[in-house]
């Protein structure tokens, strides 16, 4: 090939990877710049700069229905991040530390929530809740409320597939882990738990707080599977998607820029975590 | 240490675990294929049948919408291929230190953002109303507005954006590990780009290429948001359906039915994937 | 007699394969123990068994008359230091050191001054604050120590513990490690595969090979009188040769070597014509001789080339080309050790010179062959 038409070729290549990034940052940029149009749509022309859709009477901060699925989903985020990271960190010692009989298929168990479609597995945990209820009603006699759908459907439903990303994230980190430490320690007469707690934890923390940021934002957003099991509290997300249906109104982008924001702040958290764990694992080499 | 308290250690850690995969994935999906087989014949009354995958094929609106959405899942993963792999190969490749990192995770952040908001975006840009229109009417290159939304091409287009994440950061990992001495080999001994390509590039990324299609490719099949917000009455997709069935006209058997015929077709579409590639899933995932 | 430490008959096997079988020593209390082997030969398995990471099959350890069966690692007064190292890379030098003894909930005050104390000893008294991955390898070792040594153990377990170290270093550490040892008096028990390293520092050697242990002793008595081929081969140099008892010619044998050498060794009772044995040769107790005058006296003499000189400082390494007797086309290379500065003309052969080399019958040690 000639020294012209690779020059070509790259110049193409680069020009290519503009428009790339273009196509990504346009959509949110524009959800962005018209949270501060002072418009009643979220439409041009412009007609100047205002905060009113965040601090208005009409604004985010006054929107109770907004307000309310923001804290729904804020406690159902926090609790499903709880529940992955306790159940991940079991699940990476049970794969990495132990050997036992069927580890193999159980292993492809942990994945295979990750090739089950969202909505499925939203219909399938709504289906079973159902037959439960029903079951304990039939035998009992007792009228259970609590697998009807609504916000415990909704965590459980959250959890049974974030829990495969935490496990791969703190296995993969925890396999890394020198365990000829342990031994020492164990050797300096720590007890098994306080090996834990002072050696291997503390080693599997960049793990944890990535996995926990990726955890949060997954159920933040979760919209497939949570849109199967919703009762009446209903998340952000089906707030915002029932809004939409009715109407794209500015408000709509303030909630998204609050969103761009938080979901920023914690992936910098997660880069900056990730790339001090690096540089660790840099020097204890 | 002692057998037995080692039997009960691993037991104890492997509980939760077992917990969680029998009642929340297992359990659940096999009542999903028992109720696709059980028939209504009287308000609370059920029989075993087929009648729910008679009912499916009967009515062609669900089983066309059932082919159409596979397809276009299938076109949506090769596309999103196509469009991410120049723009992994750059930053693995081509670019160089601070920028490859800030290319990397300029690529990453958009996804962080609730699929939501990336679709309004696209509508705020994309609808009859929408900034598109507006500016094509000022260049006077239209008179009358066009509606871009609820069009299969559009549909096409969100979906590939919702996907790009799942394809590019498989095949960044991969290519970061090619050597680069084996690409100057290659040109060395007169290849093209193209044989490269072929020979080296694409046979080193199989690995990445194949874990980015499954992630893709599912993410489809499964989507519902990009299909109902930017797609319309007339470009269905499939969980539409489903949804239907289970919340408006509450007939959960026959979207039992249509939930488990999904779940077939995709795991046996990703099955086939593996298989085709010589790939393994548990290596693929990780 | 008490004992700091007594292995008896200890036992261990993965799957069919035996990696230490029927291993006895007793160590008394003070003394720097070490055990030499070759790598593979269950070393590292041994000591594992000692500090409790591993349970033996068979066997019984007993440390100051208290049986450790079915004690944990963490409650067995040894410490061990890790082949490699093991430090904890997020603590600093002091919090390493200190951690066993927090372990022990030792009082913050005490937990200082011990650990001022240990530092001082292995001369990183300025250090306590650095990080690990601050210090240079030899200080990251004697942190390795001092992290042991805080807690005063009965035994000090070390696993080869200057494998990672450059030549140099190594060399120096050894020295460090036997004052160290001496000025503490605790019990060391060493693990190597380096030779030099256990004849310069311990009291006693055990030296292993296929998870047996070939023979026990002081370091000179191994070199000076080994028990087997074996050791003859891997404590020190040796010059060797296989042969067969053709003849006693008072006070000599005579031995046929394979390669066609008539030997002349000293006569001991237990020899009979006929019998299969080695022989050996410090390059030290070598004899060498240039010139036109046959060397008188010598019992043992061949002409051969000196094929190449190595000057090492204080001594200086001969290796000679001697060919087989009667004409057989055999070759062997004879190591000649000798001292450096000699005035004469022997001590400057160079290379190529025609030499006699030779030795005294009661230089070679002979050892049957098939025979412990
Ligand atoms: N956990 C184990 N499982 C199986 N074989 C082992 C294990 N530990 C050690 N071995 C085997 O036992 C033999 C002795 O090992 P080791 O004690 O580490 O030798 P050394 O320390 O003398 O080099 C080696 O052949 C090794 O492969
Ligand atoms: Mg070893």
């Amino acid at each position: 090939m000639s020294q012209r038409s690779v020059k070509v070729l790259a110049g193409i290549h680069k020009l290519y990877i503009v428009f790339f990034f273009a196509y990504l940052a346009i959509p949110l940029i524009l959800v962005a710049l018209f949270a501060f149009n002072d418009a009643p749509y979220p439409a041009l022309p412009w007609r100047g700069f205002t905060l009113e859709w965040f601090l208005g009477n009409k604004g985010v901060f006054q929107d109770e229905r907004l307000m309310d699925g923001l804290k729904v989903s804020f406690s159902v985020a926090s609790m499903v991040t709880f529940l992955c990271l306790l159940i991940g960190t079991l699940n990476a010692f049970l794969f990495e530390r132990r050997s036992f009989p069927g580890k193999g298929i159980l292993y492809f168990l942990m994945l295979a929530p990750l090739v089950v479609p969202g909505v499925i597995l939203g219909v399938s945990i709504l289906i079973f809740s159902h037959t439960l209820t029903n079951g304990i009603e039939g035998f009992l006699g007792i009228e259970t409320e609590i697998l009807r759908p609504g916000l415990l459907l909704v965590t459980l439903g959250q959890f049974a597939f974030i829990t495969t990303v935490t496990t791969l994230v703190i296995s993969a980190r925890l396999r890394k882990f020198d365990r000829m430490q342990e031994e020492a320690a164990f050797d300096l007469g720590a007890s098994h738990l306080h090996v834990l707690t002072t050696l291997t934890l503390p080693y599997l923390k960049p793990a944890l707080i990535s996995s926990g940021i990726v955890a949060f934002l997954m159920s933040f957003e979760n919209f497939n599977t949570t849109f199967m099991l919703v009762g009446s509290d209903a998340p952000l997300t089906i707030t915002l998607f029932d809004s939409l249906r009715q109407g794209a109104t500015p408000v709509l982008n303030a909630v998204s820029v609050l969103l761009i924001l938080a979901s920023g702040v914690l992936v910098a958290i997660s880069l900056f975590v990730q790339k001090v764990d690096y540089i660790l694992d840099e020097h204890s080499k | 240490m002692n057998r037995l308290l080692l039997k009960w250690n691993v037991g104890l850690l492997a509980l939760p675990l077992l917990l969680w995969i029998v009642l929340l994935i297992i359990l659940p999906l096999s009542d999903l294929f028992i109720s696709s087989f059980q028939e209504k014949v009287g308000v609370g009354v059920f029989e075993w049948g087929l009648g729910n995958y008679q009912a499916f094929l009967q009515e062609p609106f669900y089983w066309q919408t059932f082919i159409r959405t596979v397809l276009f899942s299938i076109i949506a993963t090769m596309a999103t291929l196509g469009v991410a792999f120049p723009v992994a190969y750059y930053i693995a490749k081509v670019a160089r230190g601070r920028v490859k990192s800030m290319l990397f995770v300029l690529c990453l952040l958009p996804f962080w953002v609730s699929e939501l908001v990336r679709n309004y975006g696209w509508m705020i840009i994309l609808r009859e109303s929408g900034l598109l229109n507006h500016f094509l009417m000022k260049l006077n290159l239209i008179t009358q507005p066009i509606e871009f939304l609820y069009r299969d091409a559009t549909v096409m287009m969100g979906l590939i954006y919702t996907s790009l994440l799942f394809m590019v950061v498989p095949l960044v990992v991969v290519l970061e590990n090619l050597d680069e001495s084996l690409l100057e080999a290659s040109d060395d001994l007169g290849g093209g780009r193209l044989i490269s390509l072929r020979r080296i590039i694409i046979p080193h990324a199989m690995p990445g290429i194949v874990s980015g299609c499954i992630m893709v490719f599912m993410l489809t099949l499964g989507n519902y948001l990009t299909a109902t917000l930017l797609g319309g009455k007339e470009s269905l997709w499939f969980t539409e359906h489903i949804y239907n069935q289970f919340m408006t006209r509450w007939n959960w058997e026959l979207g039992s039915a249509m939930g488990f015929l999904l779940l077939v077709v995709s795991s046996a579409l990703v099955w086939l994937g593996l298989r085709m590639t010589g790939q393994k899933l548990n290596k693929v995932m990780t | 007699m008490t004992f700091a430490l007594e292995c008896r008959s200890l036992s261990k096997r993965f799957g069919s394969f035996s990696a230490v079988s029927d291993v006895s020593f007793t160590i008394s209390e003070g003394s720097f123990f070490s055990i030499l082997g070759p790598s593979g030969c269950g070393k590292t398995t041994l000591l594992r068994m000692i500090s409790g990471f591993c349970e033996p099959d068979k066997g019984d350890i007993v440390i100051h008359s208290r049986s450790m069966r079915g004690i944990l690692p963490n409650a067995r007064p040894v410490n061990m230091v890790f082949q490699q190292l093991a430090l904890f890379p997020m603590m600093t030098v002091f919090e390493n050191i200190a951690y066993g003894l927090r372990c022990r909930k030792v009082s913050k005050k005490k937990i200082s001054f011990h650990v001022e104390e240990v530092l001082n000893r292995v001369g990183l008294a300025q250090s306590g604050s650095k990080k690990i991955d601050q210090l240079s390898g030899g200080q990251k070792q004697r942190v390795a120590i001092a992290r042991c040594l805080v807690l005063e153990p009965k035994i000090l377990l070390l696993d080869e513990p200057l494998g990672a170290l450059d030549l140099k270093l190594r060399e120096h550490m050894k020295i460090e490690l036997k004052k160290l040892q001496t000025q503490l008096g605790t019990t060391f028990l060493y693990i190597t595969h380096d030779q030099s390293e256990a004849l310069v520092m311990s009291s006693h050697i055990a030296v292993m090979k296929e998870g047996r242990i070939e023979q026990i002793g002081t370091p000179q008595a191994l070199y000076q009188s080994p028990k087997s081929s074996f050791v003859a081969q891997f404590v020190g140099d040796n010059n060797h040769w296989r042969g067969k008892i053709v003849q006693f010619c008072e006070p000599y044998v005579e031995v046929q070597t394979e390669e066609g050498w008539k030997l002349k060794a000293l006569y001991s009772s237990s020899f009979q014509v006929g019998d299969r044995v080695d022989i050996f040769v410090r390059p030290e107790a070598m004899l060498v001789k240039s010139g036109e005058k046959k060397p008188n006296g010598w019992v043992n003499c061949f002409e051969g080339l000196v094929s190449s000189v190595v000057f090492n400082g204080g001594t200086r390494d001969l290796w000679v080309n001697v060919r087989g007797g009667n004409g057989s086309s055999f070759s062997k290379e004879l190591k000649v050790t000798l001292p450096a500065q000699k005035g004469d003309g022997e001590a400057c052969l160079p290379s190529g010179r025609a030499v006699e080399v030779g030795w005294d019958a009661l230089s070679s040690h002979v050892l049957k062959v098939g025979v412990k």
